[in-house]
């Protein structure tokens, strides 16, 4: 009898183990959702549902989207795409990556609030981030050596840079790499020759001003019809259709009041 | 989701799922578009993208392959030909008897892979069997045994917008010749530059212009050496009319370790001899230096006349051996190391007239190359001061020594199966004049002082597999004059070199 109840407890201890993070909703990834989004529709999401607890971490898309296949994560916040290798490893492992679009983002470049360009084209772009052109008076500006500042390499916005702004050439060789979107209008704020990009969420700071492209100024409605040219989705990934405490937060994060949140911190609703 | 909706979902995702895997990631577009048209909302478009990608990653093999996004297109090629030859050689000086008869199977097999980068960047390696840096064929051995495999490419290259290409490694030859003087199957290593002038001045093409010479798929060569680099076949269209001119230079790195302490000493018995004896040390390199001005004009499109006048020269070294059918095997001559890359110093001169032979391509093509140190080299690697011919007389140099030519003319009629070509080529090759580590080294086995012709036929029997028959009939350039330096093996010492090959030749 007691081997039987020893081994009733044993069953039990594994079944919770496989049962995800039950009365947790464990999210990693995008540092771009999960530095201020994602942890205010938690605190919004806590309010009618006390019980539930969030751990949140924030180290990049890459991050997340492997939790999900490795399985340490509920959610994986991603401002990318998920590759096809990553859909293979998933498969490998019997996953099925599943992309939720939760918000619409413009990845906006930033320079110094002493900085009077306004403008620059895409080619100026493309030019500035690869080191093509390395002062200011090569784009229109003030004499100076223009000083860039990108996201690391596990930023889901690192590849996405590549893709939108620089035809998948490397960045400069002096880009300096910062961890998060906050660094980055951080050392822009500090440095008048700086130059970065982050999420539209981080464009309103102190310190710094967005810069239109082609013309175009980064906006709600520009990014949602996407003439803005560096507008991209941002996604939950999750194991198939989820349910539990971690699929209502889904489910809330997609709702009238979830995307006013959204709004509210900045991106742009997905309605 | 109104039913016309659902039913243009379902066509999106079974129209990328139907059509293969292998267009699951070109569908991006087609769902843009739906998506634009308001056919599918941005949620649903992602659905079917993952379900695209996730049928691509497991259902195909390229889905599994992980590849570095830097790298744009990656290129598997390769090509294999299976030879037989049979080559009579006759004494030179004795009896004219036949000395080696050899009949021999022999297979070549080369891999490629060649990748582009982003940024315009490009990168290749090449596996091929031989060991030879002048053939990749393998003598098949006896018991079945199995074949080693080289590396016979490796280098990183750039291209500067459409105008320049520059390339470290080893890489296919880069310059417009022919196998007078380079050898098809040699792949140098070092830098090499191409500036196509048309292009950096000429403004925009009024069309699409060919690539540049350097680094083309076929580099500057056909792929068995028997012809030269074809011309130009697409109207060039670039701001010079029909003109186009390119530079292409070389700077190679041709042994390390191996250069020679020049001139111990006057030597009263071989007065000529500059006694260059093997340098120990370990810093010194032998290098080449080629630079060739391509330059071509199109009458129209099916005439065209290239010349491409060039320059090569080394630096002297004590090249172990300069016999081109087993290359770089050391030589002790008279008792003095010799310098195979010594007293080099080589103007070029190939070109090509290519026209239209009612409804075939007709080409005649020429090589010249006069080495200017000819006379230097003549006596101080090959020793003449020490040849003495039958009739007792110190051969002495002649300009002949110093030059070789070729003429040649071919006719196709195309590529691909059903396609034939014809050609043949009379080629004089002095003692002095080219560097016999490079040249072909199955026209009179490779040696020096010979002439004689090369002619051939191929055949397309498919789009990916041909029959080839080439012959070479040689003899001596300079008849029974080298009997001191014997063992000179570069040297023709046979009154004749007759050799027929038979090829299949299929590429993948």
């Amino acid at each position: 009898m007691k081997f039987q109840k020893a081994l009733l407890l044993a069953v039990a201890a594994v079944a919770s183990a496989s049962v995800a993070h039950a009365g947790k909703v464990v999210i990693k990834g995008s540092d771009t959702l999960g530095a201020k989004l994602v942890p205010q529709l938690a605190e919004a999401f806590k309010a009618t549902n006390p019980g539930t607890k969030f751990e949140i971490a924030a180290e990049g898309s890459t991050t997340g989207i492997t939790a999900v296949i490795d399985g340490t994560a509920d959610i994986g916040m991603s401002s990318r795409r998920a590759k096809a290798t990553e859909v293979s490893a998933a498969v490998a492992k019997g996953k099925s990556l599943t992309p939720t679009i939760v918000a619409y983002d413009g990845i906006v470049v930033i320079v110094n609030q002493n900085n009077p360009l306004k403008n620059l084209t895409k080619d100026q772009v493309e030019k500035i981030f690869t080191g093509d052109v390395t002062d200011w008076s090569a784009v229109g500006g003030s004499a100076g050596k223009i000083s860039v500042y990108t996201r690391n390499t596990a930023s889901g916005t690192y590849s996405d840079w590549k893709e939108l702004a620089m035809k998948k050439r490397d960045y400069a060789p002096s880009a300096q790499k910062l961890a998060g979107n906050e660094q980055i209008v951080a050392e822009v704020a500090k440095n008048p020759n700086g130059i970065g990009y982050v999420g539209i969420a981080y464009t309103h700071e102190a310190g710094i001003h967005a810069v239109s492209v082609g013309g175009v100024a980064p906006s709600a409605e520009t990014i949602r019809s996407k003439t803005f040219p560096y507008s991209r989705p941002t996604f939950y990934y999750t194991n198939g259709k989820i349910g539990g405490e971690a699929g209502a937060f889904e489910a809330f994060t997609v709702s009238p009041a979830g995307q006013k949140i959204v709004s509210q911190v900045g991106f742009v609703a997905i309605k | 989701m109104t039913k016309t909706k659902s039913i243009m979902l379902a066509a999106a995702a079974s129209l990328g799922l139907a059509t293969s895997s292998l267009h699951a990631q070109d569908s991006g577009p087609l769902i843009d578009k739906l998506v634009q048209k308001g056919i599918l909302t941005d949620q649903e478009a992602e659905e079917v993208r993952a379900d695209l990608i996730k049928d691509f990653s497991t259902n195909t093999s390229a889905g599994k392959l992980n590849i570095s996004s830097v790298i744009t297109e990656m290129k598997l090629s390769g090509d294999t030909r299976f030879r037989w030859q049979y080559d009579d050689q006759q004494s030179q000086v004795a009896s004219n008897t036949h000395v080696s008869q050899r009949s021999r199977f022999r297979f070549r097999l080369r891999l490629n892979a060649d990748f582009k980068f982003v940024g315009d960047w490009f990168a290749g390696v090449g596996l091929e069997t031989g060991q030879a840096s002048d053939s990749a064929n393998q003598t098949v051995d006896a018991g079945f045994a199995d074949s080693n495999i080289y590396i016979s490419k490796w280098f990183l290259g750039k291209n500067v917008d459409d105008w320049g290409t520059f390339v470290i490694g080893k890489q296919k030859n880069p310059f417009y010749t022919t196998d007078l003087v380079w050898d098809a199957d040699i792949n140098p290593v070092g830098l090499t530059e191409s500036v196509a002038f048309h292009k950096l001045f000429g403004g925009s093409p009024a069309e699409e212009a060919p690539a540049p010479a350097i680094y083309s798929k076929d580099g500057g060569y056909s792929k068995d050496g028997k012809t030269v680099a074809p011309a130009p076949s697409e109207p060039a269209g670039p701001g010079w009319g029909g003109f186009e001119l390119t530079l292409v230079a070389g700077q190679f790195i041709y042994n390390t370790d191996a250069t020679f302490t020049n001139d111990p000493g006057y030597n009263e018995e071989y007065p000529r001899n500059k006694a260059n004896f093997p340098d120990s040390d370990a810093s010194n390199d032998v290098y080449m230096f080629v630079q060739q001005l391509i330059a071509s004009y199109k009458f129209n499109s099916k005439t065209s006349v290239t010349l491409a006048p060039g320059f090569m020269i080394s630096n002297a070294g004590v090249l172990i051996g300069f016999n081109n059918e087993t290359p770089y095997n050391d030589v002790l001559t008279d008792g003095f190391y010799i310098g195979a890359s010594r007293d080099l110093a080589i103007i070029t001169a190939p070109g090509d007239f290519t026209f239209p032979l009612g409804p075939l391509k007709g080409k005649l093509y020429w090589d010249f190359a006069y080495n200017v140190n000819g006379e230097d080299r003549f006596y101080d690697v090959y020793n003449f001061f020490t040849s003495i011919s039958p009739e007792g007389e110190l051969r002495g140099y002649s300009d002949k020594d110093g030059l070789a030519w070729l003429v040649g003319l071919e006719v196709g009629a195309g590529k691909g199966t059903g396609a034939w070509t014809l050609f043949v080529n009379y080629r004089e090759t002095g003692v002095a004049s080219v560097d016999p580590n490079l040249n072909d080294s199955d026209f009179a086995l490779g040696k020096l002082n010979t002439r004689g012709f090369k002619f051939g036929a191929t055949y397309g029997i498919t789009d990916f597999v041909s029959l080839g028959v080439t012959g070479f009939v040689t003899w001596n350039l300079d008849e029974n004059g080298f009997s001191g330096p014997s063992n000179s093996t570069a040297i023709e010492n046979r009154n004749a070199v007759n050799t027929v090959q038979v090829d299949l030749n299929w590429k993948f």
